[in-house]
């Protein structure tokens, strides 16, 4: 039997245990480590594949990132930084139609700069900004439907968990990775800004106006109170893009300053530094467990020649790279409604980057690309991550249906902004390219 | 069999705690990876003094972060799998598809493991170092990955024996 036909057969093996639900991690480690028996006709090369791999794959500088990252997330969850920022951008955003959604999309993609995940973040600004709006009369499910949507931009500001996660199983640069999310992070926050604002415009019933009853040296005060969140994002973004320090460098000194500036302002307890630190290490050990099973698996798909067999059939379809990218992008969306984005990361990366390397696709495009498309994901039914996050925090006053439904205004300007990024890869691509260190 | 399963929970009771420890372990690792990044940061900048092998450091404490935690992961059942099919499941088809996944991960981390103590013991003997400007022994992280893959080899066993105690249980019940 030809060796891509065994491939294909441990891929589809792989796909159907994990559709039944069996872990991922280990599915994927052994479907690998089975297949290269199959492949190499001997139960050696399986000992010697489960001997070098665990060890090999974890012991990686660049994967030092991610628990750093997470530990940063933690620690500005309990400091009460994103509780600073968001009054700041609030008090100069609260007099536009819809000002409050708006502030809490700005203040999502400033969270976002001191942590990774959409979760958290949907999680901090339900806690946040949703009483707000509902004293301020929003209706609940449009009011939570905006928390959910901004709160995706988490995945695409640095630091993100999506682009390290990427950057590990594609092999490409984090720190461009990483800074490629930002302009892209920008252009969502200020696309979701514009669906808000007209939404409210369109149906002035889910917003109220409010008086603004702020004055400048209330705003002031307010945005000079916010300059945790500022130094997080200069030593993060600023830090990683003049080359001053790498990604986990960045981190590190990241998650070092969120602790003293918890500790300092006393919101960060002695038991919320015990918490972060074993969420770190639920989150990391569970995360590098899958990788462990996708370093396992990709070995196998390299020894089967599958991702460059894959890759001839495409070229001999004469499809042009953009199409290949528009295709696995609606692959991502549709998929995305069911599975969520990390599963989809660790099973199809390995595979998809070998075409997109022999098709000449950029990977670091691709990683905003990819990371944007599985981002939607958690805002459509059945599995919208963020929006049943958001729907537990909010309480009895909302329903899932009416979040999604509310969310669903929010899907087209997303697209757009998503089909702009395809069109324009220099928007992705212009920080990456012009790093003082790559 | 309920004496049985009884005796079982206690063992899992007492493995939960040593898993509990090793996961805090691995969390203040990551805090001494914080803090030895920085202090290399600062170091390099402030005092144009770097501290001594932090790249390699870093990667060792990886081997402690990781392996330290997936037991406690798999014992809290939080190790990640797709969930969209567990819903429609039934109690047995629950159980059936957690005892593939256990007798999967026992597989894979049976060779794992014994692979582990392997190099952990040669790299023991011939004090095994990294290579480059700093070298460093490589050792404990490989005691390390073996500690924490018996650890879960253990949690695996625990998880089949439990699994397939409530099937017989459930089974017998459902009979009478």
């Amino acid at each position: 039997m030809a060796p891509e036909i065994i491939g294909i057969a441990f891929l589809g093996l792989a796909v159907a245990l994990l559709i039944v639900g069996v872990h991922i991690g280990i599915v994927l480690a052994f479907c690998g480590v089975m297949g290269s028996v199959v492949i190499l006709g001997n139960f050696s090369a399986a000992i010697g594949l489960l001997k070098s791999t665990p060890y090999a794959s974890i012991s990686v500088y660049e994967l030092s990132v991610m628990p750093l990252f997470i530990l940063m997330g933690e620690f500005s969850l309990y400091s009460g930084i994103s509780a600073a920022a968001y009054t700041a951008i609030n008090s100069w955003m609260g007099k536009i139609r819809g000002g409050l959604a708006i502030a809490t999309t700005w203040a999502c993609a400033a969270f976002g700069a001191t942590s990774g995940s959409s979760l958290a973040a949907a999680s901090v600004f339900t806690k946040v900004a949703y009483p707000e709006m509902r004293k301020a009369g929003y209706e609940p499910n449009f009011a939570c439907a905006g928390i959910a949507t901004a709160s995706t931009l988490a995945m695409l500001i640095p630091p993100s968990l999506y682009m390290v996660i990427y950057g590990v199983l594609a092999k490409a640069s984090i720190a461009q990775c990483l800074m490629a999310g930002f302009l892209p992070g920008i252009l969502m926050a200020a696309v979701i800004s514009f669906a808000s604002y007209f939404m409210v415009l369109r149906n002035p019933k889910i917003a109220p106006a409010l008086p603004s009853t702020v004055s400048l040296k209330e705003k002031t005060l307010a945005s000079v109170k916010a300059w945790p969140m500022i130094l997080l994002a200069l030593i993060i973004i600023g830090g990683i893009y003049s080359g001053v320090f790498t990604p986990t460098e960045a981190s590190a000194t990241g998650a070092f300053a969120t602790l003293v500036i918890g500790v300092a302002m006393r919101t960060l307890k002695w038991h919320n530094v015990r918490e972060s630190l074993m969420a770190a290490a639920f989150t990391t050990a569970l995360l590098n467990l899958v990788i462990m099973g996708a370093s396992i698996f990709a070995r196998l798909l390299t020894i089967c020649g599958v991702p460059v067999w894959l890759g001839s059939v495409i070229q001999g379809l004469e499809m042009s790279p953009i199409m290949v990218i528009g295709i696995i992008i609606i692959l991502f969306l549709i998929i995305g409604c069911f599975i969520d984005a990390l599963s989809i990361m660790f099973i199809f990366i390995p595979i998809f980057v070998p075409i997109l390397n022999i098709l000449g696709v950029d990977l670091i495009y691709f990683a905003v690309l990819a990371t944007v498309s599985l981002n939607m994901g958690t805002l459509t039914p059945p599995f919208g991550l963020c929006v049943y996050t958001v729907k537990a925090v909010a309480g009895q006053e909302t329903t899932v249906t009416g979040i999604f439904r509310a969310c669903i205004p929010y899907y087209v300007p997303q697209l757009i902004a998503l089909v702009l990024l395809i069109a324009f890869p220099q928007i992705s691509l212009l920080l990456p390219a012009t790093m003082l260190q790559r | 069999m309920n004496s049985f399963l009884k005796g079982i929970d206690s063992v899992a009771r007492i493995h939960l705690t040593v898993n509990k420890w090793l996961a805090s372990v691995a969390g203040i690792v990551i805090l001494v990876m914080c803090f030895y990044t920085t202090g290399d940061v600062f170091g390099r900048y402030a005092l144009n003094k770097p501290l001594p092998a932090a790249f390699e450091i870093t990667m060792i404490l990886l081997i402690y972060v990781t392996f330290f935690g997936i037991a406690y992961v798999q014992a809290r059942g939080g190790h990640m799998r797709l969930e969209f099919l567990l819903s429609v499941y039934g109690r047995h088809g629950r159980s059936a598809v957690d005892i593939i996944s256990v007798v999967i991960g026992l597989f894979v981390f049976a060779i794992i493991t014994w692979q582990a103590w392997i190099l952990a013991i040669e790299a023991w003997v011939i004090q095994e170092r990294t290579m480059g400007a700093y070298t460093v022994v490589l050792f404990p992280a490989r005691i390390g990955l073996a500690i924490g893959s018996t650890s879960l080899l253990i949690q695996y066993i625990i998880d089949l024996v439990r699994h397939i105690g409530h099937c017989l249980i459930i089974n017998k019940a459902s009979e009478e």
